[in-house]
Protein backbone atom coordinates (compact mmCIF):
# COMPACT_ATOMS: atom_id res chain seq x y z
CA UNK A 1 0.00 0.00 0.00
CA UNK A 2 1.37 3.68 -1.04
CA UNK A 3 1.67 6.07 1.98
CA UNK A 4 -0.47 8.25 0.80
CA UNK A 5 -3.38 6.21 0.65
CA UNK A 6 -3.02 4.72 3.88
CA UNK A 7 -2.48 8.97 5.37
CA UNK A 8 -5.70 9.39 3.19
CA UNK A 9 -7.66 6.51 5.07
CA UNK A 10 -6.30 7.82 8.50
CA UNK A 11 -7.53 11.12 7.78
CA UNK A 12 -10.98 9.79 6.76
CA UNK A 13 -11.21 8.33 10.59
CA UNK A 14 -9.60 11.69 12.48
CA UNK A 15 -12.30 13.68 10.14
CA UNK A 16 -14.98 11.42 10.93
CA UNK A 17 -14.28 11.38 14.64
CA UNK A 18 -14.25 14.96 15.21
CA UNK A 19 -17.26 15.80 12.73
CA UNK A 20 -19.23 13.12 15.48
CA UNK A 21 -17.43 14.71 18.61
CA UNK A 22 -18.03 18.37 16.95
CA UNK A 23 -22.29 17.39 16.05
CA UNK A 24 -23.25 15.66 18.96
CA UNK A 25 -20.72 15.29 21.88
CA UNK A 26 -19.21 19.11 22.01
CA UNK A 27 -21.83 21.13 24.26
CA UNK A 28 -23.47 24.31 21.65
CA UNK A 29 -21.97 27.50 21.53
CA UNK A 30 -22.44 30.69 23.99
CA UNK A 31 -24.65 32.93 21.45
CA UNK A 32 -24.49 31.02 18.21
CA UNK A 33 -26.19 27.82 20.10
CA UNK A 34 -25.94 24.73 17.70
CA UNK A 35 -25.17 26.71 14.42
CA UNK A 36 -21.62 27.50 16.18
CA UNK A 37 -21.03 23.71 15.30
CA UNK A 38 -20.27 24.51 11.65
CA UNK A 39 -16.96 25.55 13.78
CA UNK A 40 -15.75 21.88 13.42
CA UNK A 41 -16.12 21.81 9.76
CA UNK A 42 -14.88 25.16 8.22
CA UNK A 43 -12.02 26.20 10.75
CA UNK A 44 -9.92 23.25 10.02
CA UNK A 45 -10.80 23.71 6.10
CA UNK A 46 -9.52 27.23 5.87
CA UNK A 47 -6.36 26.44 8.70
CA UNK A 48 -5.29 23.69 6.06
CA UNK A 49 -6.04 25.95 2.98
CA UNK A 50 -3.68 27.74 4.02
CA UNK A 51 -0.97 25.37 5.06
CA UNK A 52 -1.22 23.80 1.69
CA UNK A 53 -0.59 27.35 -0.13
CA UNK A 54 2.45 27.25 2.35
CA UNK A 55 3.39 23.56 0.79
CA UNK A 56 2.85 25.06 -2.37
CA UNK A 57 4.73 27.83 -1.99
CA UNK A 58 7.46 25.76 -0.63
CA UNK A 59 7.33 23.49 -3.77
CA UNK A 60 7.50 26.29 -6.41
CA UNK A 61 10.80 28.04 -4.49
CA UNK A 62 12.26 24.47 -4.87
CA UNK A 63 10.69 23.88 -8.65
CA UNK A 64 12.51 27.09 -9.62
CA UNK A 65 15.45 26.60 -7.76
CA UNK A 66 16.07 23.03 -8.64
CA UNK A 67 13.70 22.85 -12.51
CA UNK A 68 13.34 19.04 -11.25
CA UNK A 69 9.91 17.57 -12.04
CA UNK A 70 9.29 16.48 -8.42
CA UNK A 71 8.78 19.59 -6.94
CA UNK A 72 6.82 21.10 -10.27
CA UNK A 73 4.32 18.15 -9.48
CA UNK A 74 4.23 18.61 -6.11
CA UNK A 75 3.39 22.19 -6.72
CA UNK A 76 0.79 21.23 -8.76
CA UNK A 77 -0.70 18.40 -6.28
CA UNK A 78 -0.95 21.72 -3.58
CA UNK A 79 -2.21 24.42 -5.67
CA UNK A 80 -5.28 22.16 -6.75
CA UNK A 81 -5.71 20.70 -3.41
CA UNK A 82 -5.77 24.68 -2.24
CA UNK A 83 -7.82 26.05 -4.43
CA UNK A 84 -10.33 22.70 -3.82
CA UNK A 85 -10.18 23.65 0.21
CA UNK A 86 -10.41 27.42 -0.75
CA UNK A 87 -13.76 26.85 -2.72
CA UNK A 88 -14.92 24.62 0.19
CA UNK A 89 -14.37 26.87 2.99
CA UNK A 90 -16.06 30.16 1.23
CA UNK A 91 -19.15 27.89 0.75
CA UNK A 92 -18.85 26.65 4.53
CA UNK A 93 -18.57 30.65 5.43
CA UNK A 94 -21.87 31.74 3.53
CA UNK A 95 -23.38 29.04 5.47
CA UNK A 96 -22.45 30.29 9.04
CA UNK A 97 -22.78 33.39 7.58
CA UNK A 98 -26.20 33.42 6.69
CA UNK A 99 -27.91 32.38 10.19
CA UNK A 100 -25.40 34.67 12.75
CA UNK A 101 -24.50 37.92 10.18
CA UNK A 102 -27.97 37.57 8.44
CA UNK A 103 -26.14 37.83 5.08
CA UNK A 104 -24.16 34.96 2.70
CA UNK A 105 -21.23 36.73 1.38
CA UNK A 106 -20.38 40.34 2.66
CA UNK A 107 -17.52 42.46 1.35
CA UNK A 108 -15.62 42.65 4.52
CA UNK A 109 -11.31 42.35 4.37
CA UNK A 110 -11.41 38.69 5.60
CA UNK A 111 -13.65 37.21 2.94
CA UNK A 112 -12.86 39.51 0.35
CA UNK A 113 -8.68 38.97 0.31
CA UNK A 114 -10.08 34.63 1.17
CA UNK A 115 -12.23 35.15 -2.78
CA UNK A 116 -9.17 36.69 -4.51
CA UNK A 117 -7.09 33.86 -3.10
CA UNK A 118 -9.44 31.28 -5.23
CA UNK A 119 -9.10 33.97 -8.25
CA UNK A 120 -4.77 34.16 -7.75
CA UNK A 121 -4.42 30.12 -7.24
CA UNK A 122 -6.99 29.30 -9.91
CA UNK A 123 -5.05 31.57 -11.96
CA UNK A 124 -1.67 29.86 -11.70
CA UNK A 125 -3.29 26.50 -12.96
CA UNK A 126 -5.31 28.03 -15.97
CA UNK A 127 -1.87 29.64 -17.16
CA UNK A 128 -0.02 26.83 -16.10
CA UNK A 129 -2.43 24.91 -19.21
CA UNK A 130 -1.28 27.77 -21.85
CA UNK A 131 1.75 27.06 -21.56
CA UNK A 132 2.98 23.77 -24.05
CA UNK A 133 6.81 24.63 -23.43
CA UNK A 134 8.22 22.82 -20.24
CA UNK A 135 10.94 24.66 -19.20
CA UNK A 136 8.69 28.02 -20.01
CA UNK A 137 5.60 25.92 -17.88
CA UNK A 138 7.74 25.55 -14.80
CA UNK A 139 8.99 28.90 -14.59
CA UNK A 140 5.63 30.71 -15.36
CA UNK A 141 3.88 28.24 -12.84
CA UNK A 142 6.97 28.70 -9.85
CA UNK A 143 6.73 32.39 -10.50
CA UNK A 144 2.56 33.10 -10.18
CA UNK A 145 2.49 30.49 -7.38
CA UNK A 146 4.80 32.77 -5.86
CA UNK A 147 3.16 36.01 -6.19
CA UNK A 148 -0.23 33.81 -5.42
CA UNK A 149 1.05 33.08 -1.67
CA UNK A 150 2.03 36.96 -0.89
CA UNK A 151 -2.25 36.89 -0.55
CA UNK A 152 -2.10 34.55 1.58
CA UNK A 153 -0.58 36.46 5.12
CA UNK A 154 -2.88 39.09 3.80
CA UNK A 155 -5.95 36.77 4.43
CA UNK A 156 -4.10 35.38 8.00
CA UNK A 157 -3.77 38.64 9.39
CA UNK A 158 -7.07 40.67 7.63
CA UNK A 159 -8.74 40.32 11.14
CA UNK A 160 -6.25 41.83 12.88
CA UNK A 161 -5.08 44.58 10.75
CA UNK A 162 -9.06 45.92 9.63
CA UNK A 163 -11.87 46.15 11.19
CA UNK A 164 -13.53 43.09 10.12
CA UNK A 165 -16.44 41.73 10.49
CA UNK A 166 -14.97 37.81 10.61
CA UNK A 167 -14.39 36.72 13.85
CA UNK A 168 -10.49 36.63 14.90
CA UNK A 169 -7.89 33.42 14.85
CA UNK A 170 -9.31 30.68 16.40
CA UNK A 171 -6.27 28.95 19.18
CA UNK A 172 -6.39 27.48 22.48
CA UNK A 173 -6.54 30.49 23.80
CA UNK A 174 -9.61 31.80 22.16
CA UNK A 175 -11.91 28.23 22.08
CA UNK A 176 -13.34 26.75 24.93
CA UNK A 177 -11.28 23.63 26.32
CA UNK A 178 -14.69 20.96 25.37
CA UNK A 179 -14.72 23.10 22.07
CA UNK A 180 -11.07 22.29 20.55
CA UNK A 181 -10.28 19.21 20.81
CA UNK A 182 -13.31 18.01 18.31
CA UNK A 183 -11.89 21.38 16.46
CA UNK A 184 -8.23 19.16 16.50
CA UNK A 185 -8.91 16.36 15.23
CA UNK A 186 -10.86 17.56 12.69
CA UNK A 187 -8.01 19.74 11.56
CA UNK A 188 -5.19 16.79 11.89
CA UNK A 189 -8.08 14.98 9.34
CA UNK A 190 -8.57 17.23 6.81
CA UNK A 191 -4.62 17.98 7.25
CA UNK A 192 -4.04 14.12 6.27
CA UNK A 193 -6.63 13.55 3.58
CA UNK A 194 -5.20 17.01 1.67
CA UNK A 195 -2.17 15.88 1.98
CA UNK A 196 -2.89 12.32 0.49
CA UNK A 197 -5.24 13.68 -2.22
CA UNK A 198 -1.78 16.68 -3.32
CA UNK A 199 0.50 12.97 -3.02
CA UNK A 200 -1.94 11.39 -5.42
CA UNK A 201 -2.63 14.32 -7.73
CA UNK A 202 1.53 14.87 -7.83
CA UNK A 203 1.90 11.25 -8.24
CA UNK A 204 -0.34 12.14 -11.81
CA UNK A 205 1.31 14.81 -13.00
CA UNK A 206 4.72 13.35 -12.49
CA UNK A 207 4.04 10.71 -14.71
CA UNK A 208 2.46 12.96 -17.02
CA UNK A 209 5.63 15.37 -17.11
CA UNK A 210 7.96 12.16 -17.44
CA UNK A 211 5.76 10.77 -20.32
CA UNK A 212 6.29 14.65 -21.81
CA UNK A 213 9.79 14.38 -21.23
CA UNK A 214 10.59 10.42 -23.00
CA UNK A 215 8.52 11.98 -25.91
CA UNK A 216 10.26 12.49 -28.84
CA UNK A 217 10.73 16.03 -30.40
CA UNK A 218 9.22 17.02 -33.00
CA UNK A 219 11.14 18.51 -35.66
CA UNK A 220 9.79 22.27 -36.24
CA UNK A 221 7.30 23.92 -38.82
CA UNK A 222 9.79 25.52 -40.50
CA UNK A 223 12.51 22.40 -40.68
CA UNK A 224 9.69 20.52 -42.34
CA UNK A 225 8.60 23.02 -44.65
CA UNK A 226 12.58 23.04 -45.93
CA UNK A 227 12.33 19.56 -46.21
CA UNK A 228 9.27 19.80 -47.89
CA UNK A 229 10.79 21.99 -50.32
CA UNK A 230 14.05 20.12 -50.95
CA UNK B 1 -16.23 40.13 27.73
CA UNK B 2 -14.75 40.48 24.67
CA UNK B 3 -17.16 40.11 21.37
CA UNK B 4 -14.71 37.63 20.06
CA UNK B 5 -14.76 35.80 23.29
CA UNK B 6 -18.91 35.45 22.39
CA UNK B 7 -17.89 33.41 19.77
CA UNK B 8 -15.82 30.70 21.46
CA UNK B 9 -17.12 30.74 25.05
CA UNK B 10 -18.91 27.51 25.47
CA UNK B 11 -21.54 26.66 28.36
CA UNK B 12 -23.02 23.38 29.41
CA UNK B 13 -26.21 22.84 27.80
CA UNK B 14 -27.57 20.89 30.95
CA UNK B 15 -26.92 24.23 33.27
CA UNK B 16 -29.06 26.06 30.68
CA UNK B 17 -32.59 26.04 31.36
CA UNK B 18 -34.04 24.04 27.77
CA UNK B 19 -37.39 26.09 28.34
CA UNK B 20 -35.66 29.33 28.42
CA UNK B 21 -33.77 28.28 25.33
CA UNK B 22 -36.25 27.75 23.29
CA UNK B 23 -38.66 30.58 24.66
CA UNK B 24 -36.24 33.48 23.05
CA UNK B 25 -36.62 32.46 19.31
CA UNK B 26 -40.05 31.75 19.66
CA UNK B 27 -40.52 35.24 21.10
CA UNK B 28 -38.30 36.59 17.82
CA UNK B 29 -40.87 35.31 15.69
CA UNK B 30 -43.89 36.51 16.70
CA UNK B 31 -43.16 40.12 17.81
CA UNK B 32 -39.22 40.52 15.76
CA UNK B 33 -37.34 43.83 16.80
CA UNK B 34 -36.46 46.45 14.34
CA UNK B 35 -32.54 46.75 15.26
CA UNK B 36 -31.83 50.33 15.40
CA UNK B 37 -29.05 50.24 12.93
CA UNK B 38 -31.40 48.75 10.13
CA UNK B 39 -31.53 50.53 7.00
CA UNK B 40 -34.61 52.60 5.99
CA UNK B 41 -37.71 50.62 4.72
CA UNK B 42 -36.01 47.08 5.64
CA UNK B 43 -38.52 44.30 6.67
CA UNK B 44 -37.86 43.62 10.39
CA UNK B 45 -37.26 40.27 9.95
CA UNK B 46 -34.36 41.08 7.58
CA UNK B 47 -30.94 41.84 9.04
CA UNK B 48 -28.84 44.58 7.25
CA UNK B 49 -25.22 43.44 6.96
CA UNK B 50 -23.60 47.12 7.82
CA UNK B 51 -20.24 46.22 9.07
CA UNK B 52 -19.56 49.82 9.78
CA UNK B 53 -22.38 49.46 12.46
CA UNK B 54 -20.58 46.52 13.95
CA UNK B 55 -18.24 46.47 16.54
CA UNK B 56 -15.14 44.18 15.57
CA UNK B 57 -15.39 40.69 16.78
CA UNK B 58 -17.78 38.17 14.47
CA UNK B 59 -20.67 37.05 15.56
CA UNK B 60 -23.62 40.53 16.23
CA UNK B 61 -25.80 38.10 17.93
CA UNK B 62 -29.27 39.07 17.89
CA UNK B 63 -29.06 41.57 20.61
CA UNK B 64 -27.13 43.83 18.02
CA UNK B 65 -29.31 43.11 14.59
CA UNK B 66 -32.90 42.34 15.94
CA UNK B 67 -34.12 39.01 15.38
CA UNK B 68 -33.07 36.83 13.52
CA UNK B 69 -36.16 33.84 13.12
CA UNK B 70 -33.65 30.90 11.77
CA UNK B 71 -34.74 28.17 13.98
CA UNK B 72 -32.42 26.17 15.53
CA UNK B 73 -30.14 26.67 12.39
CA UNK B 74 -29.09 22.87 11.93
CA UNK B 75 -30.15 23.26 7.99
CA UNK B 76 -27.18 25.40 8.18
CA UNK B 77 -24.96 22.88 10.11
CA UNK B 78 -26.22 19.98 7.94
CA UNK B 79 -25.79 21.42 4.95
CA UNK B 80 -21.95 22.34 5.70
CA UNK B 81 -21.30 18.89 7.08
CA UNK B 82 -22.89 17.08 3.94
CA UNK B 83 -20.94 19.73 1.24
CA UNK B 84 -17.82 18.99 3.26
CA UNK B 85 -18.19 15.28 2.71
CA UNK B 86 -19.48 15.89 -0.93
CA UNK B 87 -16.61 17.60 -1.66
CA UNK B 88 -13.97 14.83 0.02
CA UNK B 89 -15.83 11.96 -1.83
CA UNK B 90 -15.56 13.77 -4.66
CA UNK B 91 -12.26 15.07 -5.55
CA UNK B 92 -11.48 11.25 -4.40
CA UNK B 93 -13.25 10.06 -7.02
CA UNK B 94 -12.25 12.83 -9.47
CA UNK B 95 -8.50 11.53 -9.14
CA UNK B 96 -9.41 7.94 -9.41
CA UNK B 97 -10.72 8.69 -12.73
CA UNK B 98 -7.59 10.40 -13.62
CA UNK B 99 -5.75 7.69 -12.55
CA UNK B 100 -7.61 5.39 -14.83
CA UNK B 101 -7.78 7.75 -17.71
CA UNK B 102 -4.09 8.22 -17.67
CA UNK B 103 -1.90 5.61 -19.49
Amino acid sequence: MKWHYALGALGVVFLATGHTWGLFFAPPEFMMGDVGRILYAHVPTAWNAMLVYLFAFVAAIGTLWTSKSSWESWLVGFVEVGVVLNILLCFQGAMWAKPTWGVFWDWDPRLTTTAILIALFAGVLIQRSLFHAPDKRRIITGVTAVIAFVNVPIVYFATTWWNSLHQGLSSPDTVSNPMHWPLRVSAFGVLFLAVAFSAERAKQERARLDRDGRAPTLPKAQEQLQLGAE
Amino acid sequence: MTPWMLVTVAYSQEAENADGAQAAPQAALAEPAVPENALPGTASSETVADPGAIPQGGFIGNDAYGAIPLGSGWGYVWAVYIVTWLTMLGYAGYLALRNRSTP
